[in-house]
């Protein structure tokens, strides 16, 4: 049976769903429209003379089972740094160092703040235990349970991380520190609920690490090199250079896609790794989503993250180890800088984060700037130029003579996604992955709670669609 | 002597408090650090002949069935028709009253002890699903009375709090005047002068307050309708209270400060050229061209360049608080520092932003420059000092989403009650504050006549 699932993008979420429904005894057929697969993670940015992926550096919430059930490693996945700690710097006195191991980070924090150092371990317990129990929502059907947690849960879903912050710590090192992860899909750390996007943080278990961060050796495309083994063991059909041109529907379910060129593949499962707004918008007939629907999605994100990338000669003394470093002084700043950025001004103080990597002749350092306005006023072909000088002003201040070693420069530009809100971050993962199209499932980043590299909404997509094709099966 | 209740603070809250008791056979007392009771609801000659309500030119709106059980119109409340400012929705009143009616079965249910240690389960409170709705920018106007940070999330929720009741005929003075009646033929007790430095305890118990002068007044219960900073960290001694509870009223974040400037004018202002009659009678909001710059300036302690403002001609509403043939108006400045980064509120500063709310009347209403006779400012450490509002925050605490409804001022507070045994919180700090006038003070009554019906206040 020829074109029984059609999978559109072959980002990590699309190969990851592929692989899946391949093996649950699907015909798949994922279509992707550049000439190489990756999405996000493959090598597309020219710096210098190498290309870097556009997507981050860093995973931290890729899912445990997805690489152990899809044999990842020995498809070649291995890891550089399984446990990246976070390092806060700062332009007076010592950097704040923040590895998942509490005493060590205890001792780190009690340079800066006794009480904080006191008060850490309780805090970041609070935000484990919630965030064990709020994968009951996120990842598997049903809600959480227990008083405490719903009580826990109703506060958390108006706070703001900035009041969550300022209430549990003193020290602005530390505030700010925890402010950037709380930045995520255009969030301010002044909107209500972003203190959840912590706590989501927390959820994540990289490598069988609660709340921890990992570099695959190799860069993320290595990760898409694994992914691509695993499909074509299992038998995946990938087309690249497949722009899907729109969707067939036949009554309310999906019946096919077409091709830029014309051709037409017939299909009774879609799924779809683009954004919400692209598949329902875009893809689909007018109207087909429900127009308030079709309003609701419509919205753009205002402000999103960009990345500076940098190819070095040599390492800066502070990127030795391998960390995710925060440069951000102030949580105020923070939330000045969402409020410029939210005017169409590229804001003075952005929060920055640096990982570095190994290209063997050379290094890259990619440093994501939060936040940025997607389109600020004024475009960005001039104000790029000054936004660049002042990144690396601000990185010169804490690596000396960062500039003099610089092989070459790239800025990916945010791109906009689909503003994140309290409701969507809180729906079971049957409403996200779900649309009003029968047959036409999501699994890529619009899929997740919160938009990350996760192979979840991937998983879960395509045992639906696997159960459904079997349950149609005569 | 012993009271029952000792109420700090004689505003609208406290005097509704004190009436409310006094009603169901308890004897309070209140004790208000000014001459003269009223709290907001004062009314001042503030230059011959010419009257304005220092703090604020309306209040929230009075809860109906509150209205009627302090027989207030029969005591000359006449309120002029609320302004069509905010246009605040249905879903908003009916939200409103029905946090208010929860707030008041909260009150008189009596809760488990030590509020801190157990967590009481308790259902969501209506409007909580609104507050959860990231809801940033939703109000770039200035709501009335107050001034909203655009950049808060859920500052929609303002929209509850900025129902606006009315201006009282005769200013808000005689409302206060009215609820003192109310309160002081019920019997209850109501002492001017008298200011609270500490509440006094023994163990778990309350002994009464401290005052100023060195005496003391005993009494089984405090009501404090101050607000939350001034209640927690002025009235204990700094190693009285748990850690955690001053950590926790530290963190509770205060909204930015107000200025009121009060002219007298020597005539009425003209009607601008093609407005109603009707825009006399409205708050009139200059809004800057970004209410967020003017926020982001108060955050580094700096006054906005340009404030938001609400011009209002009171006599356009009230003729009487002004002489025949002149007339008074009130500007409000939002987003004013309390303690601005380079020193103290010195003369120059003063000037400067008298002439900057001057501009924005003079923006609203043409023709007001030539017309000032005389104008008084209050910068946010007047409001400290006058009324008690710690750092100028008319507002008692950030209207943000966290701090609105059962959250604030924490959850566990289930509106009135507060860590310290015997201690209730009514007031701006209290859920009901923002949202009604006169309502937390009579919540705090409930919780206090529902503990002592328990025999929990001994």
């Amino acid at each position: 049976m020829s074109g029984e699932v059609l999978v559109i993008g072959a980002g990590p979420s699309g190969l990851i769903a592929a692989t899946y429904l391949t093996r649950a005894g699907a015909h798949v057929v994922l279509l992707e429209a550049e000439e190489t697969p990756g999405g996000g993670c493959a090598n597309r940015v020219a710096v210098e003379n190498v290309v870097v992926p556009s997507g981050p550096q860093a995973f931290a919430a890729l899912d445990p089972r997805v690489v152990k059930e899809l044999k990842l490693t020995r498809h070649g996945l291995k890891f550089a740094a399984r446990d990246l700690p976070l390092v806060g710097l700062r332009s007076e006195g010592k950097p704040l160092v923040l590895p998942r191991d509490v005493h060590e980070a205890r001792r780190s924090i009690a340079l800066h703040s006794e009480r904080d150092a006191s008060r850490f371990a309780d805090f970041r317990r609070g935000l484990y235990d919630f965030a064990r129990a709020m994968r009951a929502l996120w990842w598997e059907e049903g809600a959480p349970h227990g008083e405490k947690i719903e009580t826990e849960l109703r506060r958390l879903k108006v706070t703001t991380a900035g009041a969550l912050l300022d209430a549990a710590f003193e020290s602005e090192a530390l505030k700010a520190a925890f402010a950037f992860d709380a930045m995520a899909g255009g969030m301010s750390p002044s909107d209500a609920g972003s203190s959840l996007l912590l706590a989501w943080r927390a959820a994540q278990e990289m490598c069988g690490l609660q709340g921890a961060a990992a570099i695959p050796q190799g860069g993320p495309a290595s990760l898409v090199e694994a992914l691509v083994a695993a499909a074509e063991a299992a038998g995946v059909e990938i087309r690249t250079g497949s722009r899907v041109e729109r969707l067939d529907l036949e009554g309310d379910r999906v019946s096919g896609a077409v091709l830029a060129g014309g051709e037409t593949l017939p299909a009774r499962f879609v799924l779809s790794s683009l954004s919400r707004k692209k598949t329902l918008l875009e893809f689909l007939p007018p109207g087909t989503a429900g127009f308030a629907a079709a309003r609701q999605i419509e919205r753009v994100q205002e402000t999103g993250e960009g990345k500076l990338v940098l190819t070095l000669g040599a390492l800066p003394d502070v990127l030795q180890m391998p960390a995710r470093l925060v440069i951000a002084e102030r949580l105020d700043n923070a939330i000045a800088a969402h409020t410029e950025a939210r005017l169409g001004r590229i804001p003075a103080e952005p929060a920055l984060e640096v990982v570095a990597g190994d290209l063997g002749s050379s290094f890259l350092v990619s440093v994501t700037i939060r936040p940025l306005p997607v389109t600020p006023a004024g475009g960005w072909p001039t104000l790029a130029a000054p936004l660049i000088q002042n990144v690396l002003h601000k990185l010169e201040r804490h690596m000396p003579n960062l500039t003099a070693a610089i092989g070459g420069l790239n800025l990916v530009l945010p791109q906009a996604g689909e503003p994140l809100t309290v409701s969507h971050m809180l729906s079971g993962w049957h409403a996200r992955i779900a649309t009003p199209v029968e047959g036409l499932l999501l699994c890529g980043e619009s899929a997740e709670p919160v938009p990350a590299v996760s192979g979840r909404a991937a998983r879960l997509a395509a045992a639906m669609a696997a159960e459904q094709l079997k349950g149609a099966a005569p | 002597m012993r009271y029952d209740v000792c109420i700090i603070g004689g505003g609208a809250e406290g005097l509704a408090a004190a009436a409310w008791l006094a009603r169901r056979g308890l004897k309070p007392v209140v004790a208000e650090r000014n001459a003269a009771c009223g709290g907001r609801c004062s009314t001042r000659e503030f230059h011959p002949g010419f009257k304005a309500s220092p703090f604020a030119d309306e209040l929230a709106a009075i809860p109906a069935d509150i209205f009627r059980a302090f027989d207030l119109a029969r005591r000359g409340v006449v309120l002029a028709p609320a302004a069509p400012c905010g246009s605040p929705s249905a879903e908003a009143d009916a939200i409103r009253s029905a946090v208010i009616k929860r707030a008041m079965e909260d009150a008189a249910r009596v809760l488990p002890r030590g509020l801190f240690a157990k967590p009481v389960p308790s259902r969501p409170w209506p409007g909580e699903e609104l507050a959860a709705r990231t809801l940033a920018g939703a109000t770039r106007m200035p709501m009335s009375g107050t001034v909203c940070d655009p950049t808060l999330s859920g500052s929609a929720l303002a929209m509850l709090a900025g129902a606006p009741g009315g201006m009282a005929a005769g200013g808000l003075g005689r409302l206060g005047a009215a609820l003192r009646s109310a309160a002081e033929e019920t019997g209850a007790e109501i002492s001017c002068g008298l200011e609270v430095t500490d509440i006094r305890r023994k163990g778990r118990r309350i002994l009464g307050v401290g005052l100023a002068d060195g005496s003391e007044i005993a009494a089984r219960a405090v009501i404090s309708t101050l607000d939350l900073k001034r209640t927690f960290l002025s009235l204990f001694a700094w190693n009285e209270l748990p850690r955690e509870l001053v950590e926790r009223v530290a963190a509770f974040r205060l909204a930015p400060g107000t200025a009121r400037l009060l002219v007298a004018l020597e005539a009425p202002p003209d009607l601008p050229t093609g407005r109603g009659a009707e825009y006399l009678r409205e708050p009139i909001h200059v809004a800057p061209v970004s209410l967020e710059d003017a926020t982001l300036a108060w955050r580094s302690a700096a006054v906005p360049e340009h404030p938001p403002a609400i011009v209002r001609l009171v006599t356009a509403v009230d003729p009487f608080l002004a002489p025949g043939g002149a007339a008074t108006l009130t500007v409000t400045l939002g987003a004013i520092p309390h303690a601005p980064f380079d020193g103290a509120w010195t003369k120059e500063k003063r000037d400067r932003l008298r002439d900057m709310a001057l501009a924005a009347a003079e923006t609203a209403l043409p023709g007001t420059g030539e017309r000032v006779k005389y104008a008084e400012l209050l910068v946010p450490p007047d409001m400290e000092s006058m009324i008690g509002a710690t750092e100028g925050d008319l507002m008692g605490g950030e209207l943000s989403a966290s701090q609105m409804l059962g959250f604030r001022p924490f959850p566990q507070c289930h509106g009135t009650r507060t860590p310290v045994e015997g201690l209730y919180l009514a007031g701006p700090s209290s859920a009901l504050g923002p949202l009604a006038t006169c309502a937390s003070g009579v919540a705090a009554a409930t919780a206090v006549l529902a503990d002592f019906a328990a025999g929990r206040l001994k």
